[in-house]
């Protein structure tokens, strides 16, 4: 068994709590994806699995084993570092097979451990470099040199705090698809730290979102970006980011539509859920579900002036703006075309309309 | 040699860009260089001058630096009374070269080396290993008071060895090790300097790194002799030197805890060579030469450790 599980995990430095009251279970063979910001408390939340950090309060748990006081060396974890942590002054070789060498636990015979090394690293296509020092290989070659040493030691759980992060784009996408492979191939935990969405959003079984550190929302990458359980996961999960103004709902119930009224006009909107008429709230809407129209002053619209359109090539976002507020449009690249300071009407698709309780931030329907 | 990481990352980045490049189009001119705009060539004339002055500068501060080295072998290949009655030239006035080998054997100087060589080796293998224990107490534990011990122990270097000279020699006499080899080493087995320098070249190490070795399953002395002390043997080796160095050159300890002629450093036996009578003072010069020559081979073998070790951490990277 190779779950890992927190339960109202808790580590503070001093006076500031950086994972407060962390409860995740992670599932054995899960690719689960610890996505924040910087500061959030992923990493932090990663380094008590590895046992790097100690635990304030709470119960951490691998497989069947509470680890709160088993030292690193006896977790039977492998992590790979942002800056691939290799031993500059060992060649390649030396470098993957070091977990087999140094660990007591782990002690295998010369034979065995090189079979093991040549498997790692023909998995990871690093024979040619065997001999080579990490200094002579590049960012994408290094990297994989951590994963080999990383899956050598075929441990319970793979830890990978941001591995991706100094990689260029091209690398980044490659050595992605490379990773996805290698857990489907290994079937191991991977509990994998970014703050990158897109990251987050290829690779993951389940995603759990983490700001301040608290855990804001568990799930699977297309159902936290379809029903982002508040504001943060809403604002940070997507790119352009999901759309959000204020207004007050206007009739619904529970089953029937409703619209919400803007300071410029009213929106028209799906049913409300639990929310009463009259309500504050915030709207969310992504820029895929928003659409601008020419004739101003559309029914369940919402004026608008273009600000700025970005061409991306395969798609167009138009920047508008609405009121103080400022909205992104997501358009084919086919769409009629539109013009910086052309006054239109925003509408959104009804159904993928998102409200927010603007205090508590929580999700409304 | 290793091969210069940011080459291998710009050739695997010109490998991956290879198709970007080939689609440039030709009729479009290449985009202006700023860098190259605003730096104008430098002309020939002003580059010669410059290069000019450079030398000769550079010049001027070797003869500086080198002219008592050679006054030292003009006096030392030199005879004394010839010397004198011409009136003290800056060139020789007479050269024999017989001088280092009655030096050499007259005066003991092969013994007295013989005896620095065995005390500066104890003293800097007893350094190098009390400074990279202590340096890596310093770096990588956790321990109470571990601040204010550092402060405790950067501190002695503020005590020139005259302070505890009394004190020291009071211990060794109490001790019974007056003229023996552990007498001679005692004082200097532990250097606050050796402490500081290693442990600057410890804590250069990156934290990944020593979480990195601490999840492999390395232990605290495994990871000192394979991790830590491999990565930093440019800082080891520049300490070498410099222990080296200060114990070869020891000349006030040895003459308090050395009372028979048989125990002489070399430091302490040039003191003597050739005073006793002046038609021989080249003698002592000669003998100086004679003791400098292992300092020299040092440097010369040594120089680039040297460098990088007074040079670490002044420079980011």
């Amino acid at each position: 068994m190779s779950a890992v599980a927190f339960d109202q995990v808790t580590k503070k430095f001093g006076d500031t709590v950086a994972v407060d009251e962390f409860s995740l279970q992670i599932a054995d063979g899960e690719f689960m994806v610890l996505l924040g910001p910087s500061g959030c408390g992923k990493s932090t939340a990663l380094r008590m699995i590895a046992g790097l950090e100690e635990i304030s309060s709470g119960i951490l748990t691998i497989g069947e084993r509470v680890v709160n006081h088993i030292p690193p060396r006896e977790r039977d974890i492998a992590m790979v570092f942002q800056s691939y942590a290799l031993y500059p002054h060992m060649s390649v070789e030396k470098n993957i097979e070091s977990p087999l060498v140094a660990n007591k636990r782990a002690k295998v015979d010369a034979t065995e451990r090189t079979r093991r090394v040549h498997e790692a690293a023909e998995t990871l296509g690093l024979t040619e470099y065997l001999a080579r020092k990490p200094g002579e290989l590049s960012g994408g070659q290094r990297q994989r040199v951590a994963l080999a040493r990383a899956i050598v030691r075929r441990p319970e759980v793979f830890l990978m705090d941001e591995p991706l992060s100094n990689l260029d784009a091209k690398l980044r996408t490659q050595t992605r698809l490379e990773l996805v492979d290698l857990h489907r191939r290994l079937g191991t935990t991977f509990v994998y730290v970014t703050h990158d969405q897109v990251e987050a959003m290829t690779m993951a079984d389940r995603i759990a979102v983490i700001s301040d550190g608290r855990i804001q929302q568990v799930g699977a990458p297309q159902d936290v970006y379809e029903k982002p359980a508040n504001l943060f996961v809403a604002s940070f999960i997507g790119s352009p980011p999901m759309n959000t103004i204020l207004g007050t709902l206007q009739g619904g119930t529970e089953t029937a539509a409703a619209s919400v009224l803007t300071a410029e006009g009213t929106l028209a909107i799906g049913h409300p859920g639990s929310a009463q008429p009259g309500t504050e709230l915030v709207l969310g809407i992504r820029p895929e579900h928003l659409h601008a129209t020419d004739p101003v002053d559309t029914p369940g619209a919402v004026r608008a002036t273009i600000q700025n359109i970005e061409l991306l090539g395969h798609e167009r976002h138009v920047i508008c703006t609405v009121g103080a507020t400022q909205m992104t449009v997501r358009q084919p690249n086919d769409a009629p075309p539109l013009a910086i300071g052309q006054a239109v009407s925003l509408h959104a698709d009804p159904s993928e309309v998102h409200l927010f309780d603007p205090v508590s931030t929580e999700r409304l329907n | 040699m290793a091969t210069d990481p940011t080459v291998s990352a710009a050739n695997e980045q010109n490998r991956l860009n290879q198709n970007a490049e080939q689609i440039v189009d030709p009729l479009v001119p290449a985009p202006y260089d700023n860098d190259k705009a605003v730096q104008p060539p430098r002309s020939g004339l002003r580059n010669a001058v410059a290069t000019t002055t450079t030398y000769l500068v550079l010049t001027a501060l070797s003869v500086i630096v080198l002219f008592p080295i050679y006054m030292l072998l003009l006096r030392a290949l030199s005879s004394p009374l010839k010397y004198i009655s011409a009136g003290q030239p800056l060139y020789p006035v007479s050269i024999e070269w017989d001088v280092f080998n009655r030096a050499f054997g007259q005066a003991s100087l092969g013994r007295s080396m013989g005896l620095s060589f065995v005390v500066t080796f104890v003293i800097v293998i007893a350094q190098v290993l009390t400074s990279v224990l202590a340096a890596y107490a310093f770096a990588f534990l956790e321990f109470p008071l571990k601040k204010l011990a550092f402060v405790l122990v950067i501190g002695t270097l503020l005590l020139p060895i005259e302070v505890t000279l009394i004190a020291n020699v009071e211990i060794i006499r109490k001790l019974h090790l007056l003229n023996s080899v552990p007498g001679l080493t005692f004082p200097f087995l532990v250097t606050a300097i050796g402490i500081f320098l290693i442990r600057q070249g410890f804590l250069g190490i990156p934290r990944d790194l020593r979480d990195a070795s601490e999840l492999d399953g390395y232990g605290h002395l495994r990871f000192l002799f394979k991790v830590a002390m491999p990565m930093s043997k440019a800082i080891i080796g520049s300490f070498i030197v410099i222990a080296f160095l200060g114990a070869w050159n020891q000349y006030v300890w040895p003459r308090f805890a050395t009372d028979r002629g048989a125990w002489q450093t070399v430091q302490v036996a040039l003191r003597t060579i050739g005073s006793e009578n002046p038609g021989e003072l080249n003698l002592g010069f000669a003998a100086a030469i004679v003791a400098s020559l292992p300092l020299l081979a040092l440097l010369i073998f040594f120089q680039r450790q040297i460098v990088r070790g007074l040079t670490a951490g002044a420079v980011k990277g």
